[in-house]
């Protein structure tokens, strides 16, 4: 009995391949949509998540000696090579498992660390900044198409403002937030959080989460699943900018928040936020922000060429 | 009835979908990522059996000598062989597994049927590969070994098309070699065993 399943480390191959075919056609193609690298990158990630259970399942003659002599990757060929007292395949396994669960440990941490509230009390109903808020939330989302969000605002040093639950959605801001905001800046940056709203964006990183554990030794999806929350940023302020007309204040929103964000400790990641940053920035400020939706020649051809792929190997 | 206007278009709108005439070298270029992708593939699928030394998939030789010129090294071929049986082999093969296993198929010389299959290995005594003789079952068992340095074991197995099958393996000068004769008893294929040297005489 093998350590690792076959049926698991044969996941982890398949979505190294999805990610590297996927990244290849958003570089050949010159994808710049972000929905449609949105979207492609989502085929990388849940692909292989589907498509190892249900081969094995579907297609028992996968395990045929005819298929295996033709496949690629078939763990009799490579386990006969030990490394480290594994067959290659496992061996090559837990070194990927461990360079995957770094990744998800750091970005996990990041999370955590920017998403705090430092334990700061809420403002009561009656606070105009409460007020001020709610109305802004209720008017932008009448104007998005979206229930408006319940607002919470606390008390913090911090800059907050981030939603929060999945059956009830809160919008929460830190009156760190509203101190240096203007409100032209607050109404974009919360056209920007709705847009994430509209787009179930919350669900969305769920499942990126739960697929990035199942991917766990996959390091390549977990560098994707980060692009991807990248892209998620990015199609949220092409949709603020649009719903606001106003991509420069959010760009000032964005920078303000980065600002009053810099006295935290942020290592070595903190320089790759940054990057980040200053790349929405761009974006925003160079008429890059524009609406899209999918390219479906891309994504059917990147379908396509998956399944044949993912066909071949083992 | 009158159509609504269309939507204006959005300044800077992304990438737009490609035209017509170049629809076909976009898709092309998409092609051409798998395709690469695949090859990239390949070569790296080869790398793991390269390093062992073992072939990929299934190698087909068309004779005995080709086989080990390719192989470098000379087969173990019964210096006892039967009438019977026609020379040359009818198929060499040389498959994936440990220790460089080769299996050659000999037909009978009259009626044309499969009647004798010698499978080995080159580089040291693994159990062979599965599938490299057809699956069968146990009938009897019977050890022969008589010299402690040379073990032979015989067995009856009857495969799954109702041959029956006398099946000696033999542990010879670091090679694992195993005997099926379609026979009626085990003289013959003991002396078929008992004469394996490497090359034909």
């Amino acid at each position: 009995m093998p350590l690792i399943p076959d049926l698991v480390i044969g996941l982890t191959l398949h979505s190294l391949i999805a990610c590297v075919s996927v990244e290849g056609v958003i570089r050949a193609l010159a994808v710049r949509a972000p929905a449609t690298r949105i979207a492609l990158r989502d085929l990388a990630l849940v692909l292989p998540v589907v498509f190892v259970p249900v081969a094995t399942w579907l297609a028992p003659w996968r395990t045929s000696d005819e298929f295996l002599a033709q496949a690629l990757f078939v763990s009799q060929r490579f386990d006969r090579l030990v490394v480290g007292d594994l067959p290659f395949r496992q061996s090559a396994w837990w070194v990927c498992a461990a360079i995957g669960a770094l990744f998800l440990a750091r970005d996990v941490r990041l999370r955590l660390h920017r998403n705090h509230a430092d334990a700061g009390r809420d403002l009561p109903d009656d606070d105009a900044r409460v007020s001020l808020i709610d109305g802004l939330v209720r008017q932008l989302s009448e104007r998005m198409g979206v229930a408006p969000p319940v607002v919470r605002i606390v008390d913090s040093a911090k800059p907050l403002m981030h939603l929060e639950g999945v059956r009830r959605r809160h919008l929460l801001f830190s009156t760190a937030t509203l101190a240096h905001l203007t409100e032209p800046q607050l109404e974009a940056a919360i056209a920007h959080e709705l847009s994430h709203l509209a787009s179930r964006d919350l669900r969305r990183s769920i499942v990126l989460v739960s697929v990035r554990l199942v991917l766990i030794a996959s390091p390549l999806a977990h560098i994707i699943a980060r692009r991807q929350h990248q892209e998620l940023e990015w199609r949220a302020d092409d949709t603020a900018a649009h719903v606001t007309g106003r991509p420069i204040a959010l760009a000032r929103a964005l920078v303000a928040s980065g600002k009053a964000a810099s006295g935290d400790y942020l290592g070595l990641l903190g320089q790759g936020r940054l990057e980040a940053l200053e790349r929405r920035c761009h974006r925003l400020a160079n008429d890059e922000h524009a609406l899209a939706e999918p390219h479906y020649l891309p994504l059917s051809l990147t379908a396509v060429g998956l399944l044949v792929t993912m066909c071949l190997v083992s | 009835m009158t159509a609504s206007p269309a939507a204006p278009p959005i300044p800077g709108h992304g990438a737009p979908p490609p035209a017509p005439t170049s629809r076909v070298a976009y898709v092309a270029r998409g092609v051409m990522v798998f395709v690469v992708g695949a090859l990239l593939l390949r070569v790296a699928d080869a790398v793991v059996p390269g390093w062992l030394g073992e072939p990929r998939a299934v190698i087909r030789y068309e004779s005995v000598q080709s086989a080990e010129r390719d192989l470098g090294t000379r087969l173990m071929i019964p210096a006892v062989f039967p009438d019977r049986l026609s020379w040359p082999p009818i198929e060499v093969l040389h498959t994936p597994g440990a220790d460089r296993p080769v299996r050659m198929t000999f037909r009978s010389a009259s009626t044309g049927d499969v009647v004798c299959v010698i499978a080995q290995t080159l580089d040291g005594t693994a159990a062979l590969p599965p599938g490299m003789l057809v699956e069968g079952n146990l009938d009897a068992h019977v050890a022969i070994s008589r010299d402690p340095d040379h073990p032979v074991v015989v067995q009856v197995v009857r495969t799954p098309d109702g041959t029956v099958w006398r099946e000696a393996t033999s542990l010879i000068q670091n090679r694992r070699v195993v005997i099926r004769l379609v026979d009626t008893d085990d003289t013959v294929l003991l002396r078929m065993v008992r004469s394996l040297r490497r090359g034909r005489v």
